[in-house]
């Protein structure tokens, strides 16, 4: 049996225990989920079913044939679990499911299904969840939008409550997609331009044009080897990159070639700095030196100039979304 | 020199006044604590209105990418409230600036928001200042104080240690503290007796010290521990002593102790209370 929790600190506990294969929703090992089975599922949590899956994160609770189980519970009954399933209802676990794009659009599509028929009660509670939810995967995009939801359905308007959340899903795959590079836009910890990328960037161009010493580029470097840091981040963004793939949305539909661009610029760079900071010291720049140099500055530009294409094409998404929100907002005025 | 940013969020428009006495309260701060040399503070003002979609955002934007930052924000961004909800969308994004309420309200009231949001005003770099002209809590030093608790906390000035930390909430800690006491009753079980269950329960226990972990000690208080003050202080214990319904953390892990001494029916039991408790007031309050 598998444990799915909904909270860390029960994996934690049932790890404790020593019951079986525990995980945490958030973190399911995405390139083994298609090939388990809803039946060897188990989902383990504090709070009521009706209550859990308000929460997109724990959409996976309500498919058919995984094993919902409600905590506290006996041992017996946590071990014995697996002979209480149905396995006639078992089918591979959707692992859009198991990543926040899936589980966004799945909970908008569920919310939409329950727009006509459901209490006002419950319908506001999703999309607090929603909105909760979009807070935390992809801030400062959809919350407006979801107040706006949430007025309309005080108001007593579902249809055009509907309208907007067709809205958030045609918009939800590019966002998550863009959202994706967060952490090298500008603010971010890794900003592009004013992080490591950025002063190198400089010194490069700086020696590059006889203003600067070739000690300089050097002392730059040393000071502060970012591209390590970097690639793990490009790493995460590859990664949910992936997840985005696995819910059924494109991510190359809207980016095109730009991480193969991205990654392979940053890994150029990465070895002609390695390089660099190899050679001996003291030693005179040669004319072997200076191509290396230029190859450094050139892949350092491309992966800026990348990043940055990105980020312009992230403000003209955001403005399309404010439009279209807003749009939606005044029908529903 | 590095710069200080002071981020005034208000529904109001702008003045000159309020600016210049923001800029000149900080620099008191950083003058007491012998930092004026190496910070110049700048103040910059967002109006903003709920009213309108999206007119958070910028602040929002502008605010969270400070690197050092102090976001006095109205509590009525118009509306009572807004002014909480948007700290805590600042703390959402991860801002680690210092974060304020900023309102022209009586002391009463100023003390009432601060009671009520323990999590995200009481803690270092987070609370309540008063506007002029007569501030009861003046903002100079309300500034000193957070700066003197960065020095013992080995942090920045202007920086706290972990913004998500400031989001902690009565649901979180709950769900914790049961999770934290689940396993006790699940050994019990297996080792059919309570003393054989916190055994194995203890040796889970090493590594785990100094308050570092709130589960460790919620389970090192379990296995007879005393560590009920550093589960005080820790945010999670300080959540659950917040003002919510439902038992407060040292009343409950009163009654879980005791009921680790009695059939395992009387402990499932009490877990149980805890839980429809707890987990119970959490969906009220979210539906309300």
């Amino acid at each position: 049996m598998r444990f799915v929790c909904d909270h860390e600190a029960i994996c934690r506990a049932l790890g404790l225990v020593g019951v079986g294969e525990v995980y945490v929703i958030s973190r399911l090992p995405l390139d083994e989920v298609g090939q388990w089975e809803t039946k060897d599922v188990a989902f383990v949590a504090w709070s009521p079913l009706q209550t859990l899956v308000r929460r997109p994160e724990n959409s996976l609770a309500s498919v058919p044939g995984v094993t919902f189980l409600r905590l506290p519970i006996s041992l017996a009954a946590l071990t014995g679990s697996r002979t209480a399933r149905n396995p006639r209802a078992s089918a591979p676990v959707r692992a859009d499911l198991c990543v926040p794009l899936g589980q966004f659009t799945c909970s908008l599509h569920r919310l939409l299904g329950l727009l006509p028929t459901e209490t006002p009660g419950e319908v506001l509670a999703r999309v607090a969840e929603l909105r909760r939810f979009c807070a935390s995967h992809w801030p400062g995009w959809f919350e407006s939008a979801l107040d706006i939801v949430r007025n309309s359905l005080q108001q007593r308007d579902p249809t055009n409550a509907g309208e907007l959340v067709k809205v958030l899903l045609e918009f939800s795959g590019q966002v998550a997609t863009y959202e994706a590079f967060r952490a090298f836009l500008h603010g971010a910890g890794k900003d592009i331009v004013n992080a490591g990328p950025g002063p190198v960037n400089a010194a490069l161009s700086y020696y590059l044009s006889g203003g600067l010493e070739y000690q300089d580029v050097l002392e730059t470097l040393e000071g502060d080897r970012w591209w390590s840091a970097f690639a793990e981040e490009f790493a995460k963004i590859e990664q949910g990159l992936q997840g985005i793939g696995l819910s059924g949305f494109d991510p190359d539909m809207v980016l095109g070639k730009r991480v193969d661009t991205a990654r392979q610029s940053l890994a150029g760079f990465a070895e002609c700095a390695e390089r660099l900071l190899r050679a001996p010291r003291g030693r005179k720049v040669t004319g072997r030196l200076r191509p290396r140099l230029e190859e450094a500055q050139r892949c350092l530009e491309v992966l800026m100039n990348t990043i940055q294409a990105i980020a312009r094409e992230r403000e003209k998404l955001r403005q399309r979304v404010h439009q279209r929100v807003e749009h939606a907002a005044t029908a529903v005025r | 020199m590095k710069t200080v940013w002071c981020d005034i969020v208000d529904d109001d428009p702008c003045t000159k006044e309020v600016e210049a006495f923001v800029k000149g309260q900080v620099e008191e701060a950083l003058r007491a604590c012998s930092l004026l040399v190496e910070w110049q503070v700048r103040v910059c003002w967002h109006q903003t209105n709920r009213g309108t979609p999206f007119s958070w955002d910028g602040a929002l934007e502008t605010v969270t990418s400070r690197a050092y930052g102090i976001a006095l924000v109205d509590h009525n961004l118009p509306e009572p409230e807004d002014g909480i909800a948007f700290i805590e969308q600042l703390r959402g994004r991860g801002y680690s600036g210092y974060t304020y309420i900023h309102s022209g309200s009586a002391k009463s009231v100023l003390e009432a928001i601060f009671d009520s949001n323990p999590t995200l005003l009481q803690q270092h770099g987070a609370g309540v200042v008063q506007k002029p002209p007569e501030p009861v809590y003046p903002l100079n030093k309300k500034v000193q104080v957070d700066l003197k608790g960065a020095r013992e906390l080995g942090l920045d000035p202007f920086r706290v240690a972990d913004p998500k930390v400031f989001l902690e909430n009565p649901t979180e800690a709950a769900l914790c503290t049961l999770s934290a006491a689940l396993p006790l009753g699940l050994l019990r079980e297996a080792r059919c007796s309570w003393p054989a269950a916190v055994e194995a329960l203890s040796e889970s226990l090493p590594g785990e010290r100094d308050g570092a972990d709130f589960e460790g000690l919620v389970r090192a208080y379990l296995c007879g521990k005393d560590v009920l003050v550093a589960i005080q202080a820790h945010p999670h214990g300080r959540a659950l002593n917040g003002k919510h319904r439902g038992p407060n953390i040292v009343d409950a892990l009163e009654t879980l102790r005791k009921a680790a001494t009695g059939d395992l029916k009387a402990w499932n039991a009490e877990l149980t209370r805890l839980r429809n408790e707890w987990l119970s007031d959490a969906e009220e309050g979210m539906q309300g």
